[in-house]
């Protein structure tokens, strides 16, 4: 059966030229179907060695990273659907396929791999592919998000890959994945900050609002549900969690998260586009992965439960969001309008973790971990986050209830392919139908009552505002007229482009000095000795010609008497 | 042991061997040269082939016979005379000193007397600035982006490739076979010799940064990545030495795909600038993704080549505790990606203009004449496969590790 784990890398990579042509498009939807197999029939602890591949990689399931496959292959799959419907044959589609396929790839290859190697390797095809797919559309805003993505990627990886080199220092060549290595301080930064840039952790968030605002829906929908799980994965996997104690980086961890939790939900209520608000909640989250692994550090007794909450929760995350992307994907759908708003509202609700929805078992299931430290402070932040996720919601299904301008008009070869998007449709409406059973089938009864107070907070503080907007109070038009603050991202960039500016006047004034070097030295070699005319000729001058022939000689002679027999 | 480095060494040149016959009376010349300072088993034969190599690749250089390649190949010419001079000179007094110098595994110095240890520190550089001149350490660097210019793609090849990499056995060689790691550690060289790849690593990268030509990034990006392997040698330890060892064969390939492509789009439509590079990806596919191949490598992007390189000699950095060198690593991979990833970008995803600079249809089917395209192909699917499968038997990195075993006596 282990060879299904070898399929369920391989078939992506080897599909990917073949999706290339606009006729077997539909091959994206088959490539993440060996890894839902494997997820049913590989039993956990299965191990495949692949001894010839890299510097010996390994692939294997465990418990983690089983539900981990689950999901991200669900939502590879329910992207490639949509690609394939939605973006059939623009021009350039097949580019996008191609490097859907291989982030699709690195992805499932990160989960797989049970050798450090192995789970770099895919992070970083799976880092470097995704670049295409957000500038995919083209136009200056989403080469700049591409940009900042880019640099911030490769930043991530490279922290990556000095904390695996100094993990594999301690560990030895032979260290294969579950075990993780003695905690260092070093390693740990780096982790942190490695995949903090994925996960989308403050302030490493910067390259995260504008990456989700420029690519297209279903790469979005990828983005956000399966790519930036492999942080929390990588976090799971190289942390020293359920070891020993780390207090200063349990708070370290906690503090990071609370504020990005926090700031991130004050953002995103300030924003406009829908797709920049669900950015800043993705990041809100980021922000709560973080601070429930701090509880962890804190606490090494909390590890086999928070292990398993934080694993639902990413579970829970990743379906929603994703859903909510792909659903915006299809709000240009004049025909199933009704059906993608209650959608969207049923997922919106789930993902402030309304009662009765996955976001309220999933909140249930975190509760002790939340509970353990006791601070008062931590809990009332908390209910603070809850009513600010409620309206960060509730802002959502506001922005995205009226129709779409038709923003999608320009491109015309869009209806051609099918005017009702009926696989797209259907499959997310699955997706849908997954997301509202899913407290149903995994939770107990009183899971589903969590949250009920913030979300009555978030209503009363919301319906009058609603209210006034309706019936056009005096003043609420400036909740129009708000513009989103400008983010960290835009300040940095231009600090960073005056230090490159700055870096390279500097260099250009070095190249000058070392080139008027070289010319002065030039033409001093040129004034000390005029070359002969034509030094061929004199060299073959008869009384020169001799002087040589006889020094060569006596030099042979010499050396024949000097070098010993034999 | 020797033919193992030979073979080591004959695969990195042998990549050059898809070639056009026209220059094949030169190269047939390069080849026995390079073959030679493969096989010596002492420095002096060494000097001797060394100095072949540099005469004979001189016609290459000038080859094409304009003002330009004339001046490049008198700079290479002044420059490598130079060398081979120091290296002669420090072969001689070393040969005085000490006797006979075969090339021993393990070194064969640490065992004289204490009072030439002095004579031996000058003696390593003389050696160290004879073979820098052609490995291109940074003060000594400066003939390769100039001898780039002017020749045709394959005789920029050479020097990418052969020649180069002459300069960098060459100092493997006195390192290891002739001082021995420890005895040239004790002395402090490594470090110096460390140092000064380092500081031709970042600055070579920085070079190639402000380049437009496309040749030159390339060239300039030699000048930085064969230094790593100076760099590998640098650093005691048998990890670090695999690292150097085994970029001696990964940079040959991803390198020569390199300059393959940059020859096939300079045949075929007359692009040799990077600003001219725009959607050159559609127009001619595998070409651009046998570049895109090379270029990742060179960033050390996962699966290539590259990465298995900048993996082991981060280790044997870590493992000798030698951090600064996983920084300079680190700093050179960021450079490298900002030197490499906008040619990539503006390849495939820029629009083609509307017409190329000089475009010849050399074929009906395919972009380009095949025996163009199939080189580049061919050796970038060789350096996907030297990094996908490295620990695979038979890979350079096999024979790498192979070789630093021995060297550090396991």
């Amino acid at each position: 059966m282990s060879w299904i784990l070898l399929a369920a890398m391989v078939l992506p990579l080897l599909l990917a030229p073949l999706a290339l042509h606009p006729a077997l498009r539909w091959t994206l939807v088959l490539a993440p179907l060996p890894a839902l197999v494997a997820v049913v029939l590989v039993p956990i602890g299965v191990n495949l060695d692949l001894p010839w591949l890299l510097l010996g990689a390994s692939l294997g399931l465990d418990e983690t990273s089983r539900i981990f496959l689950l999901l991200t292959a669900t939502v590879w799959i329910l992207a490639a659907v949509q690609i394939v419907e939605r973006q059939g044959v623009e021009p350039h589609a097949g580019r996008l396929r191609l490097l859907f396929l291989l982030a699709m790839a690195g992805n499932l290859w990160l989960i797989l791999a049970r050798d450090p190697i192995g789970f770099y390797v895919g992070f970083a095809i799976m880092g470097l592919a995704s670049y295409g797919l957000i500038i995919h559309l083209g136009g200056h805003r989403r080469r700049r998000a591409g940009r900042t993505y880019l640099i911030m990627t490769l930043i991530g990886e490279l922290a990556l890959f000095v904390a695996l080199l100094l993990m594999v220092q301690t560990q030895g060549v032979a260290w294969s994945l579950p075990v993780t290595a003695a905690p260092d301080a070093a390693v740990i930064a780096l982790l942190l900050l490695g995949f903090g840039i994925k996960a989308g952790l403050m302030p490493l968030h910067v390259w995260l609002p504008l990456a989700y605002t420029a690519a297209p829906p279903p790469a979005a929908a990828v983005l956000s549900g399966a790519m930036s799980k492999a942080a929390l994965l990588g976090w799971l996997r190289f942390l020293p969690l359920g070891q020993v104690a780390l207090p200063e980086w349990g708070i370290l961890f906690v503090l990071l998260g609370l504020v990005t939790l926090l700031i991130a939900l004050g953002s995103g209520l300030l924003q406009s586009d829908p797709r920049t608000l669900l950015a800043y909640s993705s990041i809100g989250k980021a922000g709560l992965f973080a601070l429930l692994l701090g509880l962890i550090l804190l606490d090494p007794t909390l590890a086999p439960v928070g292990v398993a909450a934080l694993t639902l929760y990413a579970a829970h995350h990743a379906l929603v969001k994703s859903g909510l992307f792909l659903g915006l994907g299809l709000r240009d759908v004049a025909t199933a309008r009704p059906l993608t708003r209650g959608g969207l509202i049923l997922l919106a609700l789930a993902m402030a973790g309304a009662p009765l929805t996955s976001g309220a078992l999933a909140k249930y299931r975190i509760k002790p971990l939340l509970e353990s430290p006791g601070w008062v402070w931590l809990d009332l932040a908390l209910l603070l986050a809850t009513i600010a996720t409620g309206l960060l919601m509730l802002r959502f299904v506001w922005l995205t209830w009226p129709a779409p301008r038709a923003s999608s008009a320009r491109r015309p070869g869009l209806d051609a392919i099918s005017k009702t998007p009926v696989w797209s449709l259907g499959t997310w409406v699955l997706l849908v139908g997954l997301v509202s059973c899913f407290p149903f089938a995994l939770g107990d009864r009183s899971a589903w009552s969590t949250n009920a107070g913030g979300m009555a907070l978030a209503l009363l503080i919301a319906a009058p505002v609603m209210l006034a907007v309706r019936q056009r109070a005096p003043g609420s038009r400036r909740w129009f007229s708000v513009r989103p603050p400008v983010d960290l991202s835009a300040r940095l960039e231009s600090v960073l482009a005056a230090h490159v500016w700055v870096g390279r006047t500097v260099f250009a004034r070095w190249v000058q000095a070392v080139e008027q070097v070289r010319v002065w030295l030039y033409r001093s070699a040129g004034t000390l000795q005029p070359p002969p005319p034509d030094p061929e000729r004199c060299l073959r001058d008869w009384p020169r010609a001799g002087l040589f022939w006889l020094g060569v000689t006596v030099m042979l002679l010499l050396m024949a008497a000097w070098t010993p027999a034999g | 042991m020797l033919w193992l480095v030979t073979t080591i060494y004959a695969i990195g040149y042998l990549e050059h061997s898809p070639n056009r016959s026209r220059f094949f009376g030169f190269f047939s010349l390069c080849v026995s040269a390079t073959v030679g300072v493969a096989l010596s088993g002492n420095l002096l034969t060494f000097v001797v082939f060394y100095e072949i190599l540099t005469l004979a690749t001189y016609p290459l250089v000038a080859h094409r016979g304009t003002p330009d390649a004339d001046h490049g190949a008198n700079v290479y010419l002044a420059y490598t005379m130079m060398g081979g001079a120091l290296l002669f000179v420090g072969a001689v007094w070393l040969q005085t000193l000490v006797g006979p110098l075969d090339f021993t595994q393990g070194g064969l110095l640490s065992a004289s007397p204490g009072e030439l240890h002095g004579q031996f520190v000058i003696i390593f550089f003389l050696l160290i600035a004879g073979l820098g001149v052609k490995a291109a350490l940074v003060p000594l660097h400066g003939w390769l982006p100039q001898a780039m210019v002017a020749p045709a793609p394959v005789s920029a090849l050479l020097h990418a490739v052969a020649v180069v990499k002459a300069g960098a056995f060459g100092i493997l060689r006195v390192v290891y076979d002739v001082y021995g790691a420890e005895f040239a550690h004790s002395l402090g060289l490594l470090t110096a010799l460390g140092v000064l790849a380092s500081i031709t690593i970042i600055y070579g990268s920085l070079k190639a940064l402000s380049q437009d030509g496309l040749k030159k990034r390339l060239a300039y990006s030699t000048v930085s990545q064969v230094s790593y392997i100076a760099l590998g040698a640098s650093v005691l330890g048998p990890i670090a030495t695999i690292g150097g060892l085994v970029h001696l064969v990964h940079q040959g390939v991803m390198k020569i795909t390199l300059f393959f492509c940059a020859g096939n789009y300079a045949e075929t439509l007359g692009v040799h600038k990077i600003s001219e590079m725009n959607g050159i990806g559609r127009r001619m596919p595998w070409t651009t993704l046998a570049f895109s191949v090379g270029a990742l490598g060179m960033i050390g992007i996962p699966p290539v080549a590259g990465f298995i390189t900048k993996w082991y000699l981060g280790l044997g950095a870590a493992a000798a505790g030698a951090h600064w060198v996983i920084l300079i690593l680190l700093v050179s991979s960021l450079l490298n990606a900002a030197y490499f990833l906008p040619i990539l970008y503006r390849a495939w995803f820029l629009p083609p203009p509307d017409r190329w600079p000089a475009e010849h249809v050399l074929s009906e089917r395919l972009e380009t004449a095949p025996s163009l395209l199939w080189p580049p192909v061919f050796t970038a699917l060789l350096a996907l496969a030297a990094g996908l499968l490295a620990a695979a038997p038979f890979s350079p990195l096999e024979w790498a590790t192979l070789i630093a075993n021995r060297e550090y006596g396991r």
